[in-house]
């Protein structure tokens, strides 16, 4: 997929990306503080000193990786969100980014109250802003059709949607239970309620 | 002070009532709740909080077996005790206001309740899994699938959905905000509380044209 890319990255671009994804996958099974930047270094060749070079401190490549693996993740979620029935799209959503967890354990330790520094971050990210954006004109677009309730505020739906997402995700990552059957059959059961114009038969 | 209230609501005509034995043991949680909510599970001994209720070590491992049996005991009593003080100053509100409100309550109350507060905060992990199962949270569950189920005859709930499925993802919900809220940190910003309140709003409302 990267391929094409990859022959047009120049090399110091293609060196940060791989600090970035060794990054990820050492932040995300170990934690901040049990690993190191030389290790990371070492592990795509170089030098603790070259490294300091793309990244001036080690929490300047924590938080690079954060942003990175969350990005990632929150991209997904927008194609998914685009191509969702407007109706559905909140409950597909959480259903989708708790799933992507499971290949993001860096996104996955944060959310889950591991790395407390980290996860104010995560809420100012651009891409969770896209995200929302694109809830808030999907919305828009399908009252306009007719296709939901027409006596919601767009703007206001999305930023909701976005901190009960949010919360949701922390709450089942942290607590585990909170993903039994019967409490997430009901969050689902709401949000597929929520933007409905005809009660179903 | 506040657990109190809720022995005094389980047990009335209460707190007079309480055997020495009893008293004892809430005296020992109370000061539980107090030291374990201010430096959490591993820096505080059961000796010290035998010492300051007049106990010695031994004598408080006649009410609880283990540290670990007196930490989950205080953190069930502290945050029994939060809920069930949202749960009283909302009884009886229509839900339009209940949402919100044990929100708002939930989250404010946490300042009173440092034990409950520090495991929501997520510092100390194990306890978390405690909070969900908390039978104060399966009445607060059951209150509200009632109210639902009343507006919903009243016509002032969305007749189309399912009480009880709705009362669980409505708890789901406000534990979720209630959680985040404590670990964020930051104060929301004005649109996002009102986001959160026009979405929990849009759950509920029959849907006007």
């Amino acid at each position: 997929m990267a391929d094409a890319d990859d022959l047009r990255e120049t090399k110091g671009a293609r060196t940060r990306r791989r600090l970035l994804e060794e990054a990820i996958a050492r932040f995300g099974a170990r934690g901040y503080r049990a690993t190191s930047v030389s290790e990371i270094a070492r592990s795509v060749g170089l030098t603790q000193a070259a490294a300091y070079a793309y990244f001036d401190s080690k929490e300047a490549l924590f938080d690079a990786a954060v942003d990175a693996d969350a990005t990632q993740v929150l991209d997904a979620a927008e194609t998914l969100a685009s191509n969702a029935p407007a109706a559905q799209v909140v409950p597909m959503l959480l259903i989708g980014l708790l799933g992507s967890l499971e290949d993001h354990p860096l996104l996955r330790r944060v959310l889950g109250g591991q790395e407390p520094e980290a996860i104010s971050r995560l809420i100012n990210l651009p891409s969770l802003g896209r995200l929302t954006g694109i809830i808030a004109v999907k919305v828009r677009d399908a009252q306009e059709r007719g296709e939901i309730r027409a006596d919601i505020d767009p703007v206001m739906f999305a930023d909701g949607a976005e901190t009960l997402l949010l919360g949701l995700l922390m709450s089942v990552t942290q607590v585990g239970r909170t993903s039994e059957p019967r409490r997430q059959m009901g969050v689902v059961h709401l949000f597929d309620r929520v933007l409905r114009v005809d009660p179903p038969s | 002070m506040a657990y109190a209230a809720i022995v005094e609501d389980d047990r009335s005509p209460g707190v007079l009532r309480e055997t020495k034995g009893e008293r004892t043991r809430r005296r020992i949680l109370e000061e539980a709740i107090a030291r374990f909510g201010d430096r959490g599970f591993r820096a505080t001994s059961v000796s010290e909080v035998a010492r300051s209720v007049g106990l010695t070590q031994a004598a408080a491992y006649a009410y609880f077996d283990s540290k670990t049996a007196l930490y989950r005991a205080a953190v069930d009593a502290d945050a029994d005790a939060l809920i069930a003080g949202a749960r009283s100053s909302l009884a009886g509100r229509p839900i339009r206001e209940l949402l919100p409100g044990l929100v708002a309550m939930l989250v404010a109350g946490l300042e009173d309740h440092p034990l409950a507060r520090r495991v929501m905060s997520g510092q100390d992990g194990d306890a978390l899994g405690r909070l969900i199962d908390l039978p104060g949270l399966e009445r607060v569950t059951l209150d509200l699938a009632d109210a639902l189920r009343a507006e919903q005859a009243d016509g002032t709930v969305r007749a189309d959905i399912d009480a009880d499925h709705m009362a669980r993802g409505v708890q789901a919900i406000i534990f979720g905000l209630v959680l985040s809220s404590a670990q964020v940190g930051t104060q929301p910003k004005p649109e996002v509380i009102l986001g959160v309140l026009h979405a929990l709003d849009a759950l509920v409302r029959p849907v006007e044209d």
